[in-house]
């Protein structure tokens, strides 16, 4: 089975990203849409348990 | 010290270099919501999320105290990765479509924050969320990728376009479409957000 690696860098021209971004356009109306949606997106976000984080600090302990 | 004050970069540092272990809970706790939403909307069951969130942080900690974390990039984009490639091993694993799935018990009463509303209020915006949330599941798993990820993550084009391997131009495709294909979902459904 082909797993894929945990990556260790994440390179990113964030000057590069912006202008390609900037140079992106979504329609007036597209964009319209999706801040429209955007408080319902916002109400869709969940906290993991307080346990799961427990055990990530309990196992960052123990190394 | 106040770790809120620091930026991730510092906090990773203090953790790499001393040791500090309130510097991984404040990264931990900064990040979680972002985190865990977006593994958590790519395989729809909370409790497999939760593993999922605890083994890529695993994951961050055997990278980070290895020394092998590259500090060039981004902290959250890198997790964000991590996690994406570990839900991605487990549909593989599973040789299950993504978007095949059992319920596991979202309420949506729990992050609604709703106080001085009616019942029927309540209900019909219940039923509104809980249909924009099937909505985005129904579109294509590349095109949902890109919007929980942008929205969610947080990140940038190029830091999807990285993420997923493909080009800048395809994950900013993607979006336009995730966000055409929802808007006529739920034209096709009479479903209108009331916020």
């Amino acid at each position: 089975m082909i797993e894929t690696s945990t990556p260790t860098t994440n390179s990113i021209c964030n000057n590069e990203t912006e202008i390609e971004e900037m140079n992106f356009k979504l329609s007036k109306e597209e964009i319209a849409f999706y801040e429209s949606i955007q408080p319902a997106l916002n109400k869709l976000v969940k906290q993991p348990s307080e346990q799961a984080i427990e055990n990530i600090l309990k196992f960052s302990k123990s190394l | 010290m106040s770790f809120q004050l620091k930026t991730d970069q510092e906090l990773v540092h203090l953790y790499i270099a001393k040791g500090t272990e309130a510097a991984l809970s404040e990264l931990i706790t900064r990040h979680k919501s972002r985190i865990y939403t977006s593994i958590y909307l790519l395989v729809k069951d909370e409790y497999l999320a939760e593993d999922i969130f605890q083994d890529t942080f695993i994951k961050v900690i055997k990278t980070l105290k290895a020394g092998k974390y590259n500090e060039e990039g981004k902290f959250l984009p890198w997790v964000l990765r991590i996690g994406h490639n570990l839900v991605i091993d487990h549909f593989r694993r599973e040789k299950r479509n993504p978007t095949i799935t059992n319920g596991d018990g979202f309420d949506i009463f729990d992050v609604l924050g709703i106080h001085d509303e009616s019942m029927e209020e309540k209900m019909v915006k219940q039923q509104t969320y809980d249909d924009l949330k099937k909505l985005i599941h129904l579109l294509p798993s590349e095109q949902k990728e890109v919007l929980i990820m942008r929205h969610y993550g947080d990140l940038s084009f190029k830091e999807i376009a990285d993420l997923t391997e493909v080009s800048i131009n395809t994950a900013l495709g993607r979006m336009r479409y995730a966000l055409n294909n929802l808007r006529k979902m739920m034209v096709s459904k009479e479903l209108t957000l009331k916020n």
